[in-house]
């Protein structure tokens, strides 16, 4: 159904994750997805998983949660670990068979892959996760706001973003209602060509359009009314402050990237 | 046999997330053919979830649905063919128009239960827009630019198309004018006693429920709290009171006039009951009155 897609849904809780700003949260996130690049051997590797699975018992979301975000993706983990094990070779050949070859250097890179894939998959699920559209959005507003001298249009962008954020689950709830009221007038969704199921679609597909376009109208009425003339003056009702708690998760991830450093001179590197 | 029988239904949304919720906790009941059902319970009671269950939208988690005497799920695949024979009518079905006619609209649900034939559709058509009561002259408009009251009728029409044995509507005046609840209301009753099938009404307003249900169903927190006739649900408004609800206004009258010693029956929910329950105690008290002089 629907309703299962998790990837992106917030979560809401009370963790040290969860309560940290959400700017230190985007930075020491986006910090953790390029470490996991850095770490090159088992070692490292496996100081960068353990911090990641430490972080994501923190949040207190339940690990079920994350095993569904990466069920969606778990094709092309496998595809791109398969791909790099049959491309990169190695001197040590391990199976052979007709051009297939699967040398122990190909075996670590693919390992490796799907390691760093499933890792920036679960960090990144761990931002959305514990952090509100408001919040999110909020903060990328505030990151980038420095780009506001070239001129960019950074509160309308980010405006944009929350409106268009907030609007996926009342629109996703809205497109499960007009199936069920569909289906209820016996439209057949499952089954049929490609032609007939998109054709099916006709009478999900127009509903959603209108009722996007009315609230759309209701929308920027509603923000009219309450004189919303862009940003230039606004101020904050929650204003983002770095707490305490928020230095200590970037001490802690600039420890890890000095982790993940020395260990990778102790051991040779596995990975390209 | 009754047409409709629930056994044990239950029913939980978002199984195994942090917002999962039981809705229904093992709702029995039985509802017969040609009967017309008042549903009532306050916002999440469990109403919704318990006419989608009925119509086979919703599977239940444990517990069965009988239509007459057979499992619904029995084969999953002929899910659809019990839809055809409960037809539900959702909150604000409006929302649901697409076709480019009104006509072609209404007759979405006959062609996707397999009617083909031109004079036959036509027949469908015609009737199901004459019980929801639309003019001729609108079944050639877009729906689009009918008027709020007339949409929803288009939209009840397209699911009376489908010929059910079971029509369910769920708060199908909520947001009209009075004029057009009246309307829709006295239409559902017309169609009811024109094809003599079974009605389910799901509504808020008490009112509504009083003028025209023979039995009145009140889910309470997932539960069957009372299923009953309209009189013998009405005169427990202290019940009623007790789980968010109220009894319609007549009713709340009689019961005043009840607390400030007049001998009136608390029974009374419309207003022609009303009427004659009024007449019937000035008439007694006068010619009490009569004798004392």
């Amino acid at each position: 159904m629907i309703s299962d897609i998790t990837i992106g849904q917030f979560m809401p809780g009370k963790s040290f994750i969860h309560k940290m700003d959400p700017r230190m949260k985007i930075i020491v996130m986006s910090a953790m997805i390029v470490f996991v690049f850095l770490a090159k051997n088992l070692m490292s590797m496996g100081l960068m998983t353990g911090f990641v699975f430490l972080s994501m018992l923190l949040t207190r979301v339940s690990p079920r949660m994350y095993f569904k975000g990466l069920k969606a993706i778990w094709f092309l983990v496998l595809f791109t670990a398969v791909l790099n094990m049959l491309y990169l070779r190695g001197d040590h050949v391990l199976f052979q068979w007709r051009f297939l070859t699967v040398t122990e250097e190909g075996l670590w890179q693919s390992g490796f892959i799907a390691m760093r894939l499933v890792l920036i998959i679960i960090i990144s699920a761990m931002l959305t996760y514990t952090t509100s559209p408001t919040d999110l959005t909020a903060a990328i507003e505030r990151l980038l706001s420095p780009l506001k001298l070239f001129r960019v249009p950074v509160h309308e962008l980010a405006m944009m973003m929350t409106i268009a954020l907030r609007f996926i689950p009342t629109l996703l709830e809205e497109t499960e209602k007009i199936m069920n009221a569909q289906k209820a007038r016996g439209a057949d969704l499952e089954s049929g060509g490609m032609l007939k199921r998109a054709k099916a679609l006709i009478p999900i597909l127009i509903p959603l359009f209108i009722s996007a376009f009315r609230r759309a109208f209701e929308l920027a009425t509603a923000m009219d009314c309450r004189c919303y003339t862009g940003g230039k003056g606004r101020t904050r009702l929650n204003v983002l402050r770095y707490k305490f708690r928020d230095v200590f998760a970037f001490l802690l991830v600039a420890g890890l990237c000095a982790g993940i450093i020395y260990l990778n001179t102790l051991a040779p590197a596995l990975v390209r | 046999m009754a047409l409709i029988e629930t056994h044990d239904l239950r029913f939980v949304y978002g199984k195994g997330t942090p917002f999962e919720k039981v809705a229904l906790q093992g709702a029995n009941l039985a509802i017969n053919e040609g009967e017309f059902i008042g549903v009532i319970g306050h916002t999440g009671s469990g109403k919704s979830t318990l006419v989608q269950l009925l119509n086979g939208l919703l599977k239940p988690e444990s517990g069965q649905i009988l239509l007459n005497g057979k499992n619904i799920w029995e084969k999953p695949k002929k899910i659809r063919d019990i839809r055809f024979q409960v037809g539900l009518v959702f909150q604000y079905p409006e929302y649901q128009l697409f076709e480019e006619t009104v006509y072609r609209d209404i007759a979405f649900g006959p062609m996707n239960k397999g009617i083909k034939g031109k004079d036959e559709l036509d027949r469908i058509v015609r009737t199901a827009a004459e019980f929801a009561g639309l003019k001729e002259s609108l079944l050639e408009k877009s729906p689009f630019d009918l008027s709020g009251g007339e949409k929803r009728r288009a939209a009840i029409a397209g699911v009376i198309a489908m010929e059910p044995k079971v029509l369910i509507l769920d708060e199908p005046t909520a947001g009209l004018d009075p004029r057009g609840r009246d309307k829709i209301l006295s239409r559902i009753k017309e169609y009811r006693k024109k094809t003599g099938s079974t009605v389910l009404l799901v509504s808020h307003s008490m009112e509504d429920i009083a003028r025209v249900a023979d039995r009145v169903l009140v889910m309470n927190h997932g539960n069957v709290e009372m299923f009953d006739t309209t009189e013998n649900i009405f005169k427990q408004g202290q019940h009623l009171a007790e789980i968010g609800l109220k009894v319609p206004q007549v009713t709340q009258v009689f019961l005043e006039l009840k607390k400030l010693g007049a001998d009136v029956g608390t029974d009374v929910y419309t207003m022609d009951y009303a009427k004659n329950a009024a007449l019937q105690y000035l008439r007694g008290s006068r010619t009490e009155g009569g004798e004392a002089q």
